[in-house]
């Protein structure tokens, strides 16, 4: 499974996208342990085939599945159950992403 | 202070605020804390004021428990949770939540969301922010208390979560499968 969608790399990050919805490319990197660029790269691949897009908001560019996809709602589907695989939880186990209030102590 | 856990905490100002006419609920992160103390560990306590927030009030309340404003929070050198005032009418989502139970301590009672609505909202954490340790949390918090709660109770609990698109369709069936799981000792 881990080379389903090109690489090993591209589809971790496929699935990364898919489980944290809207995200960035150094959390895409964080999360999985990886480098940066080789994370950029396997982004910029999904772009190419059409499975992901990306904008940049600020100094952050924001990566989500894109909407246009035909098939977008059942590949969220599919990567969301990849996700829960003990190959993948493990990265997203314990991470937070829920907001926390300006003046709150981490 | 120092010695207090979470729930005596609660419990001590809760009572305080109590008798200077000041309602409190313990809500979020903490309320899965008060109910399951071994499975999430909250630093800080929050409250809804169910009388209305009024922070000079509840400032100078606090203050005889050696408690101060810090940013957003109270905190005091005698303990290390600080306390957060974040609502007044507790919701999840749209969904006001209006009942509560009274947990015992050795420090007094204090009121805190239904076990169930603490789920509730740690899923509501997953649904919307994709939030996968509200979801694990949420998780070992069903394992850790399936003796006290039935899977209808969780479900109807999880139903005041608003469901606005597919993505969202698509986590809740994912949180509920891995819910019920853990309650039908699957997980």
């Amino acid at each position: 499974m881990e080379a389903l969608f090109g690489s090993g790399l591209r589809t971790e990050a496929l699935v990364a996208i898919g489980r944290l919805s809207r995200t960035y490319p150094s959390e895409i990197a964080r999360v999985l342990g990886r480098r940066l660029n080789e994370v950029q790269r396997a982004v910029a691949s999904l772009e190419r085939a059409g499975a992901v897009v990306s904008k940049r908001v600020g100094g952050t560019r924001i990566v989500e599945l894109n909407p246009r996809f035909r098939a977008r709602d059942e590949l969220y589907k599919l990567l969301l159950r990849m996700s829960e695989s003990p190959a993948y939880e493990k990265y997203w186990a314990k991470l937070r992403r829920r907001p926390r209030g300006i003046g709150k102590p981490l | 202070m120092k010695e207090l856990a979470l729930s005596e905490l609660a419990a001590t100002v809760a009572s305080h605020l109590k008798r200077h006419g000041i309602d409190v609920v313990v809500v979020g992160g903490s309320a899965i804390t008060a109910h399951v103390p071994d499975v999430y560990t909250s630093m800080d306590i929050d409250f809804a004021v169910t009388t209305g927030i009024d922070r000079r009030k509840i400032s100078r309340a606090l203050r005889d428990l050696g408690f101060h404003e810090q940013g957003r929070v109270y905190a005091s050198p005698s303990t290390i949770y600080v306390l957060d005032f974040v609502a007044d009418v507790p919701h999840i989502d749209q969904h006001a939540i209006t009942e509560y139970v009274e947990l015992q301590t050795a420090a007094g009672t204090f009121r805190v969301y239904r076990l169930e609505d603490a789920i509730a909202d740690r899923v509501a954490a997953f649904i919307h922010w994709s939030d996968s340790e509200s979801l694990g949390v949420a998780e070992r918090t069903v394992k850790a208390s399936k003796e006290r709660t039935s899977w209808n109770r969780i479900e109807s609990a999880l139903s005041q979560i608003e469901i606005l698109n597919a993505d969202a369709v698509a986590r809740m069936e994912l949180a509920q499968a891995r819910l019920r799981a853990a309650i039908e000792n699957r997980a």
